[in-house]
């Protein structure tokens, strides 16, 4: 009897064993991956680090864009332990304007007992979050980007967008230094306790995030806030469609300020493009300038050339060649055609420098490229293949081609530039801590020699002291400058109602300091440059002198 | 003897284990607090100096100090002059 109880305890004791030495083989080797990678994943943790994104600066180094953490708020119905309005009520005392900004949404929250969660929209700051701690209302941090000098120089910073929960830059410099901006993500392998708190005893890998790059833009604040103010003034006191300003700095390219103001009337506000160096036009009369260089330049004439066929229209086959106010000047010499905006004149000097000058000069200016800002969305001039003697023609007044405003201040620089062509630019270094970057711009290619350059900028000066424009010029300042007047194509034909007014120079004429264009599209009090574009580019003028 | 001996030794080494297990867990559990409130504090002070930079930097604009500033000490004329036309 014993001997059997013996035998079956045992059995009984070595099946046990047995049962547990199959269940130690299945957990330790045939479920060993498994269970080890469980572990790892329950002592220890993977913190990602998110990078910040660069700042933006201004030329004396003044924040433009910068990261902001805010708070978004959530409240939760079944955790609050007070009556709904006064949990409201609280959130208002901190925010005045939560409420009313938010009434609709809390309306329906409040009535409706099905809908147990909200989040509101209306970003709260980290001090407003720290004071609102109530039971049922949460807050979940939100990275943003603020601007704190608001809606200057916007175009030109450009938008973010989310994409996976990364922000990413879709125009303006967030967009073209996207790369330096965004930084390099960071990682934190720790071992936790039971609570998810780290275990400082333990093996941790840090591997540390990399901000992005600090952009130093060349955009000067001052120049910037008056470039914005005078031409949003101008595109309503014009009761215009729309304006546009280009500043840059003649011996390097840098750009000083650019803007575009659209009218109310006709708001078509563009996140994402920048009209600067998006949309093309038909330059009209500030081209002329340019196109007396050329032949200057190729000594197809002198300053002294007098138009001997100017006394009537000029004829090319079915079309006719007149003046914008239907006038004739016989015998013009070259600075008087350059100063009453002949036609008639210019096409006479196209006429004698052919097409096969002028479309070198015309693709050495870089007129059929992009000019290669640093900015994202420059559009592409359309190229020509076909030049008929009537488009020639047109081309000495700055009609049947198109530009963008960039690339026609940027030759037009060329004769503030001792006739050097730069590339423009908005950055002009990008840091990482207490290192700097420089990126490198091309050397300036040489266009027109600087004889040609003084003999058009003396036209130039006579031209803005005793043509149209003469009554707005400051008498402390000496200009050089020119204004068009081009109408706008539709539909392959010019329409008779709108124009596009311009005004490009630079100033003073010797050593200048800035290049400006002014762009006022469909003006409808005047349709001319000479009388709506001019007198902003000289009350501009005037107030940079000082400054710069 | 030599059994009250041994029994003494184990008794005596089980409480400086305890004693030292005690201790150190207990320092551990010290750094890791501390290691805890500084993140916060440094997490804190990051976001001050952030709030901190964005309002000097509002302050600071060239938009504010237009807005602020009385007619007579405008950055800027508020309409352009055209008596000259």
């Amino acid at each position: 009897m014993n001997n059997s109880r013996t035998k079956t305890l045992a059995i009984t004791v070595s099946l046990s064993f047995f049962v547990v030495l199959v269940r130690f083989f299945y957990w330790q080797v045939i479920k060993s991956q498994q269970l080890s990678k469980l572990v790892t994943q329950q002592s220890y943790k993977l913190n990602t680090i998110y990078p910040k994104r660069g700042q933006i600066l201004s030329s004396d180094n003044f924040p433009l864009a910068l990261n902001l953490t805010n708070y978004q708020l959530s409240v939760y119905k079944p955790n609050l332990t007070q009556p709904i309005k006064e949990v409201f009520d609280q959130i208002n005392l901190e925010k005045p304007t939560f409420i009313t900004d938010n009434q609709k949404i809390i309306d329906g929250f409040s009535s409706n007992p099905n809908q147990k969660w909200v989040t509101f929209n209306q970003l709260f700051s980290a001090t407003e979050s720290a004071k609102l701690k109530i039971d049922g209302v949460t807050f979940s941090e939100i990275d943003t980007r603020a601007y704190p000098e608001v809606a200057l120089a916007k175009n030109l910073l450009g938008t973010l967008t989310t994409i996976d929960g990364k922000k990413s830059g879709i125009s303006g410099l967030e967009g073209y230094y996207q790369k330096q901006l965004t930084g390099r993500l960071g990682y934190i392998w720790e071992s936790k306790d039971a609570t998810g708190k780290t275990i400082l005893s333990k093996k941790r890998q840090y591997y540390q995030a990399v901000d992005g790059m600090t952009l130093h833009t060349t955009i000067n604040r001052s120049i910037q806030y008056y470039v914005d103010k005078l031409l949003s003034d101008g595109v309503s006191k014009y009761t215009a469609d729309s304006g546009s300003i280009i500043v840059l700095e003649p011996d390097t390219g840098a750009i000083l300020a650019m803007s575009t103001i659209n009218s109310t009337q006709t708001a078509t506000v563009s996140s994402t493009k920048n009209p600067n160096i998006a949309d093309l036009f038909e330059p009209g009369s500030i081209f002329k300038p340019l196109v007396v260089s050329m032949a200057l330049d190729k000594k197809i004439i002198s300053p002294d050339y007098v138009c001997s066929d100017c006394d009537r229209p000029r004829q090319i086959g079915q079309y006719t060649i007149s003046n914008w106010d239907q006038a004739t000047h016989s015998n013009s010499s070259l600075q008087d055609i350059i100063k009453n905006s002949d036609n008639i004149g210019m096409s006479g000097i196209i006429s004698r420098l052919g097409l096969k000058n002028f479309l070198e000069y015309y693709s050495s200016l870089g007129l059929n490229k992009k000019t290669g800002i640093d900015l994202l969305g420059e559009a592409k001039p359309q190229s020509k293949d076909l030049w008929p003697e009537i488009d020639l023609a047109t081309a000495s007044f700055g009609q049947g081609f198109a530009v963008t405003q960039i690339g026609m201040v940027n030759s037009f620089n060329v004769l503030a530039n001792q006739g050097q062509l730069v590339r423009p630019y908005l950055v002009s270094s990008f840091s990482e801590g207490s290192k700097i970057f420089n990126p490198k711009h091309p050397q300036p290619t040489r266009i027109f020699s600087p004889e040609t350059v003084e003999k058009m900028n003396r036209i130039l000066k006579y031209a803005v002291e005793n043509g149209a424009v003469a009554n707005f010029k400051p008498k402390n300042i000496e200009v050089c400058g020119k204004s068009g007047t081009a109408q706008i194509a539709v539909k392959g034909a010019y329409t008779e109602s709108a124009t596009i007014a311009s005004y490009v120079g630079f100033s003073p004429c010797h050593n200048p300091k800035f290049t400006m264009i002014v762009t006022i599209n469909n003006p409808k009090t005047s349709p001319w440059g000479s009388s709506t574009a001019a007198p902003i580019w000289f009350e501009l003028a005037q107030i940079f002198t000082p400054l710069l | 003897m030599i059994r009250r001996f041994l029994i003494l030794v184990s008794i005596a080494l089980f409480i400086a284990q305890l004693g030292f297990s005690v201790y150190y867990s207990g320092e551990i559990i010290t750094q890791n607090s501390e290691f805890e409130l500084n993140s916060t504090t440094f997490q804190q002070t990051n976001l001050t100096h952030q709030q901190l930079v964005y309002q000097l930097s509002l302050l600071t604009s060239i938009n504010h100090l237009s807005e602020i500033a009385p007619p007579d000490l405008q950055p800027i004329r508020q309409t352009i002059d055209l008596s000259h036309e």
